[in-house]
């Protein structure tokens, strides 16, 4: 079967709605996406459907839905409400909630074998929690509540499983990274990625900037952090940045700062490392960008026609799907 | 009927107090520590009593608010953030400031304060500063704070009148952070206190000795007193003499920016951003006299990741003006201090691309605690979506007219313009916020 070949990436079908959709879970082979909404729904489209529409089915939340997870049957959303649901998606029913953190969920993810749920949040903790029961299994700490200088709250942006599950990693705002064994909590390697924050104290007097994003390379050896190298703390104001770390020893292995005004607030790897899929959130809509795996180059670059904030590829990597601000877009790539 | 103004009021009750004060500065000139009103109750009692003082929070670049005192949750242009319970039954407002929540009984909210400027620099900031006068033709008006400065000024004071604080230089060198005096004269505009907590040169550089500076000050006075003869009437001979001596003044009292003097219950409590170390300054120099403080905290202009922005500053504003009005309360300085929140703007209901708010005049909050003030009214309303104003518009001269009388002000008292023309505080016929008047 010929391989897909970038230079036909295409959007094959488009959904349009009011607002930002924030996160996107697909159910496993099938194009039905769960979006959750700054409107605090749960929206469904099934991007099978000839003309696919976004149709709201879970409300519950009292804030932005963030983060969006499927594991068999269940969906389980997390909130900047500090809350997970877990959701019966066959049934439309609440299953359950946990009141999971002090601050905002910023993201969720979950591990291969679908058992474990990592969280992040601006209370500064990483939390595992078992996915079927919802219990905490485990509390990372490790990062500072707050910013060097002035007192500022610190955020925790970003947080990612390796694919063999046996590492969490999560990143703050202030670009420390900490690697931790998934099996005992055990710190695994921290170190700090230089560039992602700015610091204004004399002009702006506020900080600003942090890894918004961050995925393990199929191998786990390396990881790829993203966000931007902003200039100017009122705005969107500089080039989207991705930077690969060995994280085990902390050293750089390459970066590339990419487009303007524009911020990286997703990222994805293809499963054989073909690519690295990063897509542009808060700012100009901006390019996809399909970047070489081990090399600073870019691969294909397409315009993203609206800000992204989630993305999900499916499981032949020959589409994907995106969601942002009034739309849901479906990616083809043809071979 | 308007009032003519009088430059000094002259009461008994204020030349006692100004003897008190010299005292003070007599010790300095003996080598203590000037104007240690902060350590001496009886004096403090008296400034207490007597003088009425303002300290302006400006929320510089401008605050949401919806991210704080008039939250819309649920609604399209809500944001993420939810609405907590205040004190005030029925008025919740957002969940980042639990503190100011707790004890805003004790302050007054406008949420329908309404104005044309949205912008951060030009004529309608200077409008906004003054009052949006538009019955005035060309001449150009003083400031809010001036006007404070220079109605709240206690004769011959070698405090200074007005002290303009900064946590940013952005706006500094436009004019949406900085007072003006216009024909009130240049001692009434403010002492800049940029991105730190003391006026640059309050010291004595190294090389000079204290005994050097007051050597060369007397040779100075004794030249100046020879070249004032017969030039008594002149203002700027006598202008130039009162700077001097204010700067010898400011050098004695340099320990009022001083934080360190302050017990660590205290720092702490302010926390420990420069807003909040600023507003602890703030406290000490209205405690010591000075009349008009504007805390100067920025930046807010959130145009990109206006929740993120929101997220870090206002807690901090939340620790600060809460522990500020705590700090005066305990002192026994609230009755005769007002604290107020202000700003060039508001921003606006819709939520851009960059998920930030930008900005926005037509209705936003602003809010007054303390002297003169009648805690717990919650004056005005926005729609629905915080899109308009749905009762009780207020605008900037209304607002400044509040101002002048909580701190025991007529706002219509009448100057006299360099051409010689009546010029009231506010505009003729404005009429202050009587709702939110004890």
């Amino acid at each position: 079967m010929p391989a897909p070949n970038l230079d036909r990436v295409r959007i094959s079908k488009t959904v349009t709605h009011p607002g930002d959709f924030l996160s996107v879970a697909r159910e496993p082979n099938s194009e039905r996406l769960w979006v959750g909404h700054t409107d605090f729904k749960i929206y469904t489209i099934d991007f099978a459907a000839a003309r696919p529409t976004a149709n709201a089915v879970f409300e519950g939340h009292n804030s932005y839905v963030s983060a969006l997870c499927v594991l068999g049957r269940t969906l389980i959303s997390a909130s900047w409400d500090r809350k997970l649901m877990w959701w019966d998606i066959q049934d439309r029913r609440l299953v359950r909630t946990v009141d999971a953190h002090e601050f905002w969920i910023r993201q969720l993810a979950a591990n291969t074998r679908q058992n474990l749920l990592v969280t992040t949040s601006d209370d500064m903790t990483c939390k595992v929690w078992d996915a079927q029961t919802g219990l905490l299994v485990r509390q990372l700490a490790g990062f500072e509540e707050r910013l060097p200088r002035y007192d500022y709250p610190n955020k925790l942006f970003a947080c990612a499983f390796s694919l063999d599950g046996r590492h969490i990693a999560a990143a703050d705002e202030a670009c420390r990274v900490i690697v931790w064994e998934t099996a005992n909590g055990r710190e695994a390697a921290r170190f700090d990625a230089m560039g992602f924050f700015k610091a204004d104290w004399d002009r702006n007097n506020h900080p600003y900037g942090g890894i918004r994003c961050m995925a393990f390379a199929p191998d786990g050896r390396s990881l790829a952090l993203a966000g931007m190298e902003n200039t100017d703390v009122a705005i969107i104001n500089g080039k989207a940045m991705v930077q690969n770390f060995d994280w085990q020893t902390g050293r750089k292995n390459h970066e590339l700062k990419l487009g303007n005004n524009i911020q990286f607030e997703c990222l994805a790897y293809h499963p054989q490392s073909e690519w690295l899929l990063a897509a542009p959130g808060a700012g100009g809509a901006g390019a996809l960008y399909f970047l070489n795996s081990a090399q600073p180059r870019v691969l294909k670059e397409t315009p993203a026609t609206m800000q992204t904030f989630a993305m999900t590829v499916n499981e032949a990597s020959d589409a994907f799907y995106t969601v942002g601000r009034g739309k849901a877009l479906k990616w083809e790539i043809p071979a | 009927m308007t009032k003519r103004f009088v430059p000094t009021c002259g009461s008994p009750e204020h030349l006692l107090n100004r003897r008190a004060f010299l005292g003070g500065i007599g010790g300095a000139l003996a080598g203590t520590i000037g104007l240690d009103i902060l350590g001496n109750p009886l004096l403090a009692n008296q400034m207490q009593r007597q003088q009425k003082r303002v300290i302006m929070l400006f929320l510089s670049g401008g605050a949401s608010q919806f991210e704080t005192w008039d939250p819309k949750p649920g609604r399209p242009t809500g944001g993420p953030f939810q609405a907590i319970q205040t004190s005030i039954p029925g008025y919740r407002m957002c969940e980042l400031m639990p503190r100011m929540a707790s004890r805003m009984h004790k302050t007054a909210v406008i949420r329908s304060f309404s104005s044309p400027n949205a912008e951060h620099e030009g004529r309608g900031v200077t409008a906004i500063l003054n009052g949006e006068r538009n019955d005035v033709g060309t001449l150009r008006t003083p400031s809010i704070g001036c006007l404070l400065a220079r109605e709240l000024a206690q004769p011959g004071s070698l405090v200074p009148d007005h002290v303009g604080m900064y946590t940013t230089y952005v706006g500094f060198n436009n004019n949406v952070q900085v007072d003006f005096a216009a024909f009130l004269g240049a001692r009434h505009e403010p002492i800049h206190i940029l991105n730190r907590l003391a006026p640059e040169g309050d010291q004595l550089p190294a090389i000079l000795t204290d005994s050097d500076h007051r050597e060369r000050e007397a040779l100075r006075d004794h030249l100046a007193r020879g070249f004032q003869v017969n030039r008594e009437r002149d203002a700027t001979v006598a202008s130039h003499r009162m700077a001097y001596q204010r700067v010898r003044g400011m050098m004695d009292n340099h320990r009022l920016f001083d934080i360190s003097q302050e017990p660590r219950s205290i720092r702490d409590r302010y926390g420990h951003s420069l807003f909040g170390q600023q507003a602890l300054v703030a406290r000490r120099l209205v405690e010591a006299g000075v009349p008009f403080v504007r805390l100067n905290r920025g930046w807010w202009d959130s145009h990109g990741e206006n929740f993120e922005i929101h997220a870090s500053l206002v807690p901090d504003l939340d620790k600060v003006m809460s522990a500020l009005l705590e700090d005066l309360e305990q002192r026994g300085l609230i009755e005769n201090t007002l604290v107020v929140t202000f700003a060039e703007m508001g921003r606006t209901p819709q939520i851009n691309a960059m998920r930030g708010r930008d900005h926005w005049g037509r209705c936003w909050s602003v809010t007054l605690s303390g002297c003169g003030i009648r805690g717990g009214v919650v004056h005005g309303s926005t729609n629905a979506d915080g899109t308009d104003v749905a009762q009780d518009r207020v605008s900037a001269a209304q607002f400044f007219a509040t101002i002048f009388r909580a701190v025991g002000i007529d706002h219509q008292k009448e100057y006299a313009a360099p051409d010689g023309r009546p010029i009231m505080l506010t505009p003729y016929h404005t009429e202050p916020v009587n709702a939110v008047l004890a």
